[in-house]
């Protein structure tokens, strides 16, 4: 099973490529042909550089690193000499790769990453896109339903791309179909449709209360929440760092000062403080990740301080201390390189927990405020409607848990590959 | 003993007071009118004025502060602004609903967590063994509020097996005393079942690690040598020294089952602590918040000491050390 990991995933990666070529190919044209019109013709570049343009470009170039990643290896392991299907192993690890070959949340965890950077091409619809609430709402899992394209404003179309030459119409073409992502979508009668009558599509996780489709919402939410906690995680590492780091090394007062600092925040459920905190700062994004942060840190510089008292009374510290080098010097060479493992654990203990304490901030209505989807703002939604329409509720949240757990499973294989904690 | 206690006690008196004051100032300071659900824009300034002064929103922050510390160390909390009641008198008809599914969750925990721990060193090495160290690895990271939608939707929505909110039936009121308490129970088994199920999930993992350790130590061969029962050696050897680690668990379990509490009261619309704690921050009330966050704080610091003094009680070592 194992072994046949990789030969999956490339084939569904070419399935995927295939399903998904309206939008992926348009996209991968787009971010080839912006740079070389901008540098080749005279246009303006602010028609050519929109907003909405930026992440699928974005996407379009993590989708493209992955087909080469994906083909590279697969080349690699084929075209090597006398080559048997059945003595490849696909499952080693690929030399180079910074990361050490863990368990499958491993795999899980990047399959997240994947779908996080490439979720405008991944996801069937836009996740605000609405039609007819009426009719398209609660829509079953499978159930089918007729889209419009939506006619796309006249003025992101620019008329300098209909008269100049071949190729800069083209990139006209492709960013007027990335633009135009938000379909209008009608409840499918079963009639037959004429030929400029939209086409029939297939919801496959069903529509929420306003007729948005669920797949979408998931895809974009999982980004999100991939995100925010991504961002929290990385400002939460550095902040507990930094703080154990000065509490190992000075120790004295300012090591029990700090101590009793991080006893504080430990002391009380975090939740509640950082519902305090954001309901009575707002809550934009940046705030959210600040907060999350803030009221992350602890366990992380715990984990830093007491490796740092471990090291400090190294022979190899004390002999850079007798060299005559600099406190900043000894903590960038010997004291960082050895933290490093305990870094990596404890942050991707942290992703675990950021993730799920955003997802339960939003699931109260407190962290990303909709219309913009997020992991837990979507259950929270769904709460409402449980009685009648559990799809829409059920399956974020498999997504959500599939997240945390593969996140703390990791963890726990970090852990137990470095046997950093008893 | 009391020493210990008493040591415990001061050291966390600054605990307190600095969570104390961190709130105060993050209410205080955060833009946003407490008053502004009360006044409406009929109210003369002169009115809106008198009613701030009442409060005592007019003063500095700091005499503000000072003065609500004297009050609530002379027992006053001061008068919530939405419940229009004293804080203490609010959070003493809430309190013991959260102390109930608190309680509940607990003795869930504890029972669930132990069976399965055990049952799992008993078959070490099995199928079943496996099943459980794996399963509890995944329960113990679901989140509260996923498990607490589940067990909403099949429990109470697919099975209509339990009522989906609230503390009592519409027409409890006068049922007898027995069909009351078993209303009360119908509607206290799913949160109980929502907060238990991760901590169930940690004990069990604990529980399973540390008879491990314990089942093959010398005290335990020498006694089954003299030919000690094997259920009196499970009981009288193993379960007590096992057990030391999950005491400690069920301590800090106490600030989740506080953080459980905020998002299962909101799912199945228990009137408790959490629900309360939320509603009042939403609103701005000051005085509730801050009557919420000295009672979570108390309640999380006396958990820990009981903790520590059950601890010191099964493990005499610790008594010695300390």
């Amino acid at each position: 099973m194992r072994r046949l990991l990789f030969p999956i995933g490339l084939l569904v990666f070419v399935l995927l490529t295939i399903q998904r070529w309206g939008i992926v190919h348009p996209s991968v044209v787009s971010l080839g042909l912006t740079p070389v019109v901008l540098l080749f013709t005279k246009l303006e570049s602010q028609h050519l550089l929109k907003a909405g343009l930026v992440e699928y470009w974005v996407a379009g170039l993590f989708w493209l690193a992955t087909g080469v990643f994906l083909t590279k290896r697969f080349l690699g392991l084929v075209l090597s000499r006398n080559w048997r299907w059945r003595e490849t192993d696909f499952s080693a690890r690929p030399r180079g790769l910074l990361v050490p070959r863990l368990n499958a949340s491993y795999t899980v965890l990047m399959l997240f990453a994947f779908v996080a950077l490439t979720a405008p091409l991944l996801s069937p619809f836009s996740p605000t896109s609405q039609g007819d609430l009426i009719t398209t709402r609660f829509l079953k899992p499978f159930e089918r339903g007729v889209v419009f394209p939506a006619s796309v404003p006249l003025d992101q179309v620019e008329p300098a791309f209909l008269t100049s030459s071949g190729m800069v119409r083209l990139l006209g073409r492709v960013n007027t179909r990335l633009l135009s992502r938000d379909e209008r979508i009608v409840r499918f009668g079963g009639q037959p449709l004429g030929a400029n009558e939209g086409q029939i599509r297939i919801f496959l996780l069903g529509t929420d209360n306003l007729g948005r489709d669920v797949l979408s919402r998931i895809v974009y939410g999982t980004r999100i929440s991939l995100a925010v906690g991504f961002a929290a995680m990385c400002c939460a590492i550095v902040l507990g760092s930094i703080v154990g780091l000065i509490a190992g090394l000075l120790g004295g007062w300012v090591d029990r000062l700090l101590m009793r600092l991080t006893d504080l925040f430990l002391a009380f459920p975090s939740l509640f403080l950082i519902i305090a905190l954001v309901a009575f700062l707002g809550n934009s994004i940046f705030l959210l990740v600040g907060v999350l942060a803030i009221t992350g840190w602890m366990g992380v510089a715990r984990l830093i301080r007491g490796e740092v008292l471990l090291l400090r009374d190294r022979e190899f510290v004390l002999a850079a201390r007798l060299l005559g080098r600099s406190s900043v010097q000894i903590i960038r060479d010997h004291m960082l390189p050895n933290v490093l493992p305990t870094i990596l654990l404890a942050s991707v203990l942290q992703l675990g927990n950021v993730v799920l304490a955003e997802a339960a901030l939003s699931f109260l209505g407190l962290g990303i405020q909709p219309p913009t989807p997020s992991l837990g703002n979507m259950i929270g939604e769904s709460l409402a409607y449980v009685g009648s329409a559990w799809w829409v509720g059920v399956f974020p949240g498999v997504v959500l848990s599939a997240l945390v757990v593969s996140a703390n499973v990791a963890a726990e294989s970090v852990q137990k590959a470095s046997s950093l904690l008893p | 003993m009391a020493r210990l206690v008493a040591k415990r006690i001061v050291s966390a008196i600054p605990l307190l007071f600095g969570l104390l004051t961190i709130v105060f100032l993050i209410s205080r300071l955060a833009p946003g009118d407490p008053l502004a659900h009360f006044i409406s824009p009929k109210i003369s300034p002169q009115v809106a004025e008198e009613l701030r002064k009442q409060f005592g929103l007019d003063q500095p922050i700091l005499i503000q502060y000072v003065s609500w510390l004297t009050n609530a160390l002379k027992g006053d909390l001061g008068t919530s602004f939405s419940h229009q009641r004293p804080v203490a008198k609010v959070i003493l008809t809430f309190l013991p609903n959260t102390a109930l599914l608190a309680a509940a969750a607990i003795v869930i925990e504890v029972i669930v967590g132990l069976f399965l721990g055990s049952v799992a060193v008993r078959c070490y090495g099995s199928w079943l063994d496996k099943l459980v160290a794996n399963t509890t690895l995944v329960v113990y990271t679901l989140p509260t509020f996923w498990v607490g939608f589940l067990l909403l939707t099949i429990f109470a929505y697919g099975l209509q097996l339990f009522p989906s909110s609230l503390m009592y039936s519409v027409d409890s009121e006068s049922l007898p005393a027995l069909d009351r308490a078993i209303d009360l129970l119908k509607h206290l088994i799913l949160p109980a079942c929502a907060i238990a199920i991760s901590g169930a999930a940690a004990i069990a993992r604990y529980f399973r690690s540390s008879l491990l350790k314990v089942q093959n130590s010398e005290y335990v061969t020498a006694a089954r040598s003299l030919g000690v029962t094997e259920r009196k050696i499970f009981f009288c050897y193993q379960l007590p020294n096992a057990v030391a680690p999950v005491i400690t668990i069920l301590g800090l379990e106490i600030g989740t089952l506080l953080t459980g509490a905020i998002v299962t009261e909101t799912i199945f619309s228990w009137p408790g602590m959490g629900r309360l704690a939320v509603l009042a921050i939403l609103a701005r009330d000051y005085p509730l918040v801050m009557g919420c966050t000295l009672i979570s704080g108390v309640v999380v610091i006396v958990g820990n000491l009981v903790a520590d003094f059950l601890y010191a009680r099964v493990d005499p070592r610790v008594r010695v050390v300390s």
